[in-house]
C-alpha cells in the first residue's frame, strides 16, 4: 500500500504524520500526531473538496459512542481538505467476518450489529445518509465498536462505478437503487441487510466476478435466505428488498424487529443519551412495527409519502419493468451485437409489418378492454386500494407525524428546471433559433438516409428530388413545430393532456402543410404506385375506407389523422426536454417508429417521417451534458 | 574556520544519532502499523512518565521500573522487579520466556510474547488488555540480528497485502534492508539490499515503511 504523505511530513500545522492507514473512495487516511502528543486520524479529501466537506462539517458536532469521532476541519497550502478525526486502532468488522468464514458466533453478531444499527439510527435522526456502509467502515476500538467514514457525501453513482482502481468489493453493499441516482436512507437499511446476511452466512449475499455482474444481481437476483436462520431470515429478506419503500423504514425499526424475532435479549435499548426526540422516534417504532404485522397497512406510508399514487395496473407495470430490464440490457451490451439486433428489428419489421401490425392490434384492442373493464370495476367497489389504505392509516400518521416525513431532498433536475424556468425570453428566442437551424440540417441529412434505406430510387431524378423535398420539409416542419412548443415548456416538468391538446392542434395544421406540400410537389403515397415497401392494406381495413383513394393512396383525412395522431399520442416534450436521461435515445424513435405504424399513413412515408422528425427534435434539442449535470447535483447538495 | 568545523561536526552528530538508533526507533508501516524496535539485548519495562528512562514505557499501573526482559543468544529472560505473573504463576526470579507467553505486569497489564520466525532470535511483544505505549505503537519488536516484515504469519510484522518480504538486518554496525527486487531508500534505487539511516524511508513497489529515531 502506497500513500502520497510519507512518515515525518507536515502537510497541515500542528500535525506530523507517522503512517498511512488506509485508502477509500474519497482519499487517503493517515495515523499522526499533534505537536502536544494527541493521537488523531487525518483523512485527506480528494475529490470535490467543497462538497465533501459540507457533508463532514454538518457530523463535526455529533456525538455517538458507535461513531468514530470527528474533531476538525483543516485546509493544507494546496487547499485540500482534510477530516482530523479519532484513530481508531481496532481491528475492523472485515477483519473479524475473515475469521469466520462459516459465519459469526450469534453472541459476536449481537454485539457488532447492535452497536452499528444504533449509529445508523442517530445518523438518521441527524439526517444523515451514511451510504458508505460495509464491514471495512466499522471497526472494534478496544470493545467498542464504532462506525465511521460517514458524512462524505460523495456521488457514488457516477464516479465511483467507473472507478476501475476500486476494489471490487465496495459493490457488495449498494443497494440497486444507488444506481439511478435517487436515493435516501434505505440505502443504508439495504446495507445493514447485506452486512447481517455476511456475518450470518460468512459471504455476501450477491457475488460476482466484476462489478457489473455484482450490480446486475443487485438489481435482478433475489437473496437467497433459506439457509439463514430462523427468525433472522424474514428480516434480511425485508431488508434487501429491491423496492426501498418495502425496507424497514428505520434502523430502530430493523433493529427491533431482529431483536424480537432473533430472541436477543428483550431489553428495552433506550440509553440515557437519547433526547426527548429521540424517544419519540423509537415510540413510533414499536407502532410502525406492530403495523408491519398487518399487510397493506405499511403501504399507507407509501401513498402518504405521495411517491406512488394508488395501485399501478400490472400489466403495463410488466411492460414498463421489462422495457427498463431491456434498457439496462441495452446499456450494458457491445456496439456490435447492439447493431446486430438494431438491423434484425429493422428487417422484421420491414418484412413482417403486416403480421407485426395484426398482432399489435390485436393485443392492444383486448389491453383496452382489459383496462375498461378494470378500472369500470374499481370504480363501483368505490375506491383504489391505495385510497383505502390511506384512510385506514391516517390515523396513525397524525399521530406521529414527525416519524413518517421523509427527509426532503432537492434533486438536481428541480435545481435545473428552476434554472430552465429563470432563462429570459430573449435567451429562449436565441436557444430557439440556434435548435431549429440545426434541426433542419439533421433533418436533411436523415431524410437522405431514409430514402436510401427505404429503398426509393435515388437517381438524381426530379421525382427523386420531389420526394426528398417533400420528406425533408414535412420533417423540418414537424421538428420545428415540436421545438417551438417545448420551448416554452421546458421550465415545468408538465401537464400531460394540455400538451397532447396542443400538440393535437399543430399536428393537424402540420398535416394541412404536408398534404399541400404534397400536391405541390406531386409527390403521390399511393402504394399501388409499385413500391415494394409501400402498402398496407391491413391499415386500410383498420381505418375508415374514407381515409383512402381507390388505388389506397391517402386522402386529407388520412394525413391529418397521421400528423394529428403522431404529435398528441408520442410525448414529445420529453423527446426535447433538456433534462432527457440521453441525448438521443434509439428506444425513443423506436418508440415514435412504432407509434408512426398504427397511423394511416402508407408504408415507408409514415415511418419515414416519424423517425426523421424524432431524430431532429432530439438531436437539436438542447441536452444537459454529464458534467453539467455533475455540477447540478453538486448545486443541489448545496441547496 | 566554521566552515570546515561544520560539515565535520555534522558527521559526528549523524554518528552519534546512528548509534542511537540501535537503542530504539519507531518503524511506521504504511496500511500495517506502527512498532516500537528495540534493538539492545535489554529491555526495561515501565510506566510513561515525563521523565522516564525506561525502553518501553506503558500507559499502564506498573511501577516506575517494572521488569526487564533480556536476550541470551536467542533465548529471552523476564527479569520482575515488581509484581510478574507469567503462565499464572508469580514470578519472583529471572525465567525464561517460551513462544505465547502471556505476561502479567501489576494487576492489569497483560503482554503477550511471541518469536514467530524460526531462523530469528527477534521477540514480538503485543498488548491484550487495552494498555498502550508512549509514544503509541501496535506492539514492540525486540530485535536480534534479523526483522522480517512480510505477508506470512510466521514474519515479525504481518502485511498481508505485500507480495514479499522485507527484512532489516544488522551488518556490522549498520542496519540494512534487504528485499528481492527494486527498493527505493530515502529517494535512491537500489537492487536487492540498501544500508538504512536513523529516518529512512523504504518502499517497493507495493510498501513504504518509514523508520522514526527515539
Amino acid at each position: 500500500m502506497k500513500f502520497a504523505y510519507a512518515s515525518g511530513t507536515r502537510p497541515l500545522e500542528g500535525f506530523t504524520i507517522k503512517r498511512g492507514v488506509g485508502s477509500g473512495g474519497f482519499g487517503e487516511v493517515y495515523f499522526a500526531t499533534t505537536d502536544a502528543g494527541k493521537e488523531v486520524a487525518l483523512k485527506r479529501v480528494q475529490r470535490n473538496s467543497d462538497i465533501e466537506m459540507r457533508g463532514a462539517k454538518q457530523c463535526l458536532n455529533f456525538k455517538h459512542p458507535n461513531l468514530v469521532a470527528l474533531f476538525d476541519i483543516k485546509y493544507d497550502d494546496d487547499d485540500a481538505g482534510w477530516i482530523v478525526m479519532e484513530f481508531v486502532s481496532g481491528e475492523s468488522l472485515r477483519d473479524a467476518l475473515d475469521r469466520y468464514p462459516e459465519g459469526m458466533p450469534h453472541e459476536e453478531i449481537r454485539r457488532w450489529f447492535t452497536a452499528v444499527v444504533e449509529a445508523v439510527g442517530y445518523l438518521h435522526q441527524h439526517g444523515i445518509v451514511h451510504r458508505d456502509l460495509k464491514p471495512g467502515n466499522v471497526f472494534d476500538d478496544g470493545g467498542t465498536v464504532k462506525v465511521g467514514d460517514y458524512g462524505l457525501s460523495k456521488f457514488i453513482s457516477g464516479s465511483r462505478r467507473h472507478d476501475q482502481t476500486e476494489s471490487v468489493g465496495t459493490f457488495h453493499y449498494m443497494a440497486p437503487e444507488i444506481g439511478k441516482g435517487v436515493y435516501g436512507k434505505e440505502v443504508d437499511i439495504y446495507a445493514l441487510g447485506i452486512i447481517l446476511y455476511e456475518m450470518l452466512a460468512g459471504r455476501v449475499p450477491f457475488e460476482g466476478e466484476s462489478s457489473q455482474e455484482i450490480i446486475m444481481k443487485h438489481l435482478t437476483d433475489l437473496p437467497e435466505v433459506s439457509g439463514l436462520p430462523d427468525g433472522y431470515r424474514e428480516v434480511v429478506a425485508q431488508a434487501l428488498s429491491k423496492d426501498p419503500q418495502e425496507r424497514f423504514t428505520t434502523a430502530e425499526e430493523m433493529h427491533l424487529t431482529l431483536r424480537n424475532a432473533a430472541g436477543w435479549e428483550a431489553q428495552v435499548n433506550v440509553p440515557p443519551r437519547l433526547s426527548q426526540t429521540s424517544r419519540q422516534h423509537l415510540g413510533t417504532v414499536v407502532i410502525a412495527d406492530e403495523l408491519a404485522a398487518k399487510p397493506g397497512v405499511l403501504d399507507a406510508t407509501v401513498v402518504e409519502h405521495g411517491t406512488v399514487s394508488g395501485s399501478p395496473e400490472p400489466i403495463a407495470q410488466a411492460v414498463r419493468e421489462g422495457g427498463y430490464r431491456f434498457r439496462d440490457w441495452w446499456h450494458s451490451t457491445p456496439g456490435m451485437v447492439q447493431v446486430g439486433v438494431l438491423v434484425g428489428g429493422v428487417l422484421l419489421l420491414v418484412l413482417q409489418a403486416r403480421w407485426l401490425l395484426l398482432t399489435g392490434i390485436v393485443l392492444g384492442f383486448i389491453y383496452l378492454i382489459y383496462f375498461v373493464i378494470r378500472n369500470t370495476v374499481s370504480a363501483l367497489t368505490g375506491t383504489r386500494d391505495g385510497e383505502r389504505n390511506a384512510t385506514a392509516a391516517s390515523p396513525v400518521a397524525s399521530q406521529q407525524p414527525q416519524a413518517r416525513r421523509r427527509h426532503a431532498r432537492v434533486s438536481w433536475q428541480q435545481v435545473a428546471r428552476t434554472a430552465l424556468r429563470e432563462k429570459d425570453s430573449g435567451e429562449r428566442f436565441t436557444e430557439l433559433s440556434g435548435t431549429l437551424l440545426l434541426s433542419a440540417i439533421v433533418v436533411g441529412i436523415v431524410s437522405l438516409v431514409m430514402l436510401i434505406a427505404a429503398g426509393q430510387p435515388i437517381d438524381g431524378s426530379i421525382d427523386m428530388f420531389a420526394r426528398f423535398a417533400w420528406l425533408a420539409t414535412v420533417s423540418m416542419a414537424g421538428s420545428w413545430v415540436v421545438l417551438m412548443s417545448c420551448k416554452f415548456w421546458e421550465g415545468e416538468a408538465g401537464e400531460p393532456l394540455s400538451r397532447r391538446f396542443v400538440l393535437l392542434g399543430v399536428g393537424l395544421l402540420w398535416g394541412f402543410a404536408g398534404y399541400f406540400g404534397g400536391e405541390f410537389l406531386s409527390v403521390t403515397l399511393d402504394p399501388s404506385a409499385g413500391d415494394q415497401l409501400s402498402s398496407d392494406p391491413m391499415l386500410r381495413h383498420v381505418y375508415p375506407s374514407s381515409l383512402f383513394q381507390e388505388g389506397g393512396a391517402p386522402t386529407l383525412a388520412s394525413y391529418l389523422v397521421y400528423f394529428g395522431g403522431l404529435l398528441s399520442i408520442m410525448r414529445w416534450w420529453k423527446q426535447a426536454d433538456p433534462l432527457r436521461a440521453t441525448r438521443f435515445s434509439l428506444f425513443t424513435t423506436g418508440g415514435t417508429a412504432v407509434g408512426a405504424l398504427f397511423l394511416p399513413l402508407p408504408l415507408p412515408w409514415g415511418l419515414m417521417i416519424a423517425i426523421t422528425t424524432s431524430a431532429a427534435v432530439q438531436l437539436s434539442a438542447p441536452w444537459i451534458s454529464g458534467r453539467q449535470r455533475l455540477e447540478l447535483k453538486q448545486k443541489a447538495m448545496r441547496v | 574556520m566554521l566552515f570546515v568545523v561544520r560539515p565535520v561536526r555534522g558527521l559526528l552528530k549523524g554518528k552519534r544519532v546512528l548509534e542511537e538508533t540501535r537503542k530504539r526507533m519507531l518503524l511506521w508501516v504504511d496500511g500495517v502499523g506502527g512498532f516500537l524496535v528495540c534493538f539492545s539485548p535489554q529491555a526495561t519495562l515501565g510506566q510513561a512518565l515525563p521523565a522516564c528512562d525506561v525502553d518501553i514505557p506503558l500507559s499502564a499501573d506498573v511501577s516506575r521500573r517494572h521488569a526487564m526482559i533480556r536476550r541470551h543468544t536467542d533465548e529471552y529472560v523476564i527479569e520482575p522487579w515488581h509484581p510478574v505473573v507469567l503462565r499464572g504463576r508469580e514470578v519472583e526470579r529471572p525465567e525464561p520466556l517460551r513462544d505465547g507467553d502471556r505476561i502479567t505486569l501489576g494487576k492489569s497489564m497483560q503482554i503477550e510474547f511471541t518469536q514467530p520466525h524460526a531462523l530469528s532470535a527477534t521477540a514480538r511483544l503485543m498488548f491484550s488488555s487495552r494498555h498502550i505505549t508512549q509514544p503509541a505503537a501496535d506492539g514492540v519488536i525486540l530485535m536480534g540480528d534479523s526483522l522480517i516484515l512480510g505477508p506470512q504469519d510466521h514474519n515479525h510484522i504481518v502485511c498481508r497485502e505485500w507480495t514479499r518480504d522485507v527484512i532489516l538486518f544488522r551488518r556490522s554496525d549498520q542496519l540494512w534492508c534487504r528485499s528481492l527486487g527494486d527498493i527505493e531508500v530515502d529517494g535512491a534505487s537500489f537492487q536487492d539490499e540498501a544500508p538504512i539511516g536513523p529516518n529512512s524511508r523504504i518502499e517497493g513497489s507495493d510498501f513504504s515503511v518509514a523508520l522514526e529515531t527515539l
